[in-house]
């Protein structure tokens, strides 16, 4: 016998790297880099009652009309000045009395953040990448408000704080701390939004 | 000058396959690790629009997909170019969305059917008009947690 008794014969591994390549290219072809990522909303519930009537005031009006135009009140504004106006709008402060409100309690806007309504209407032929664009804007806004309300109340912004919340590392005492402070907030600047289709008789009027 | 005998030319040395496996399979994790498999072939054009301000989703089996685009080239013959919904793996017209969302629903396990998050995956091309007709039936069978799915990036740059 030419092989010694204490020694196993090694095994020939040069077909593993083979092997190992079909499996990768298995997967390659089978799985995709996905992006699971977006603007979540809540949707109004279809059996909702007929709200009651809020004051015109309270209500920030966003249309988006065919051509892709979006207007704000009574003005044709750019997409960029959207998460301007909005922030204005909500952060009023008027007559209701809001400690935190930073505005300038103007007769126009909203009375407290708590009771204004973001009324978003769009034409059936306005583009879906327009339509995102400005819920975008939307979100920015309230993010920015909650940001600075975050910073003021507890010495970090919103957008951090729910960072925290989602990472992994994070306790489940802090999480729960977290999550009553990112309520608190929630709650100061509420996420009000409507959204309707724009009526073409109202459009040509 | 023996010490320094010359070497036999032309005999390199081969170099060693052995770690070879160890990367590939290294490589394998890696893929096995970032991607997600592939549930239902894409039959529209799906470019996603941007946004800056978005939320991950997290939990895979929570979710049901509703795709919106033009159908691609080769459907376009017998489907036209108008954006169309597809629905698992097969395009679908507005009314069937809410018995889709039922079906998928019931699918799921109890503990999760309150939590699911449909993900509307629309083209950016789409119009408004077939987005709120399949808004209108989300709402109609009590699905009111949607998600646009997105890019991240700046949503100032969609309409170029």
């Amino acid at each position: 016998m030419s092989f010694s008794r204490n020694q196993a014969p090694s095994v020939n591994a040069g077909s593993m790297a083979d092997i190992a390549f079909l499996l990768l290219i298995f997967f390659l072809v089978t799985t995709t880099l996905e992006t699971d990522q977006g603007i979540s909303r809540l949707l109004p519930s279809s059996d909702t009652q007929v709200p009651t009537p809020k004051a015109e005031r309270n209500i920030l009006r966003i249309s988006l009309n065919a051509q892709d135009a979006i207007m704000v009140g009574n003005q044709v504004v750019t997409l960029e000045e959207v998460p301007g106006l909005v922030m204005s709008f909500l952060d009023n402060g008027g007559k209701d009395s809001c400690s935190y409100c930073q505005g300038q309690g103007l007769n126009a806007l909203s009375d407290s953040p708590k009771a204004a309504v973001v009324s978003l209407s769009s034409a059936s032929q306005s583009s879906y990448a327009q339509y995102i664009a400005i819920q975008d804007a939307l979100s920015i806004a309230y993010t920015e408000l909650r940001d600075r309300e975050g910073l003021r109340l507890y010495q970090e912004s919103f957008s951090s704080m729910k960072e925290r919340w989602a990472s992994p590392e994070v306790t489940a005492e802090e999480k729960q701390q977290l999550t009553q402070k990112l309520k608190q907030l929630q709650n100061l600047f509420p996420q009000q939004i409507v959204e309707s289709k724009l009526d073409p008789q109202n459009q040509a009027s | 000058m023996a010490k320094f005998a010359k070497k036999k030319d032309g005999d390199l040395p081969a170099v060693s396959t052995a770690s070879l496996p160890d990367i590939v399979f290294m490589l394998l994790f890696f893929f096995m690790t970032v991607t997600t498999m592939k549930d239902s072939t894409l039959l529209v054009e799906n470019t996603l629009p941007n946004a800056s301000e978005i939320k991950k989703l997290e939990k895979k089996d929570r979710i049901i997909f509703i795709y919106v685009g033009t159908p691609s080239e080769e459907y376009q013959a017998v489907y036209g170019t108008e954006a169309k919904i597809q629905l698992n793996d097969k395009f679908a017209n507005v009314s069937e969305v809410g018995s889709y969302i039922l079906a998928e629903r019931a699918k799921k396990p109890q503990e999760v059917q309150n939590f699911l998050t449909t993900a509307l995956k629309v083209d950016k091309n789409a119009n408004m008009g077939l987005i709120s007709d399949i808004k209108q039936e989300l709402r109609k069978v009590n699905a009111l947690k949607v998600n646009y799915t997105t890019y991240q990036g700046n949503a100032f740059n969609n309409l170029q």
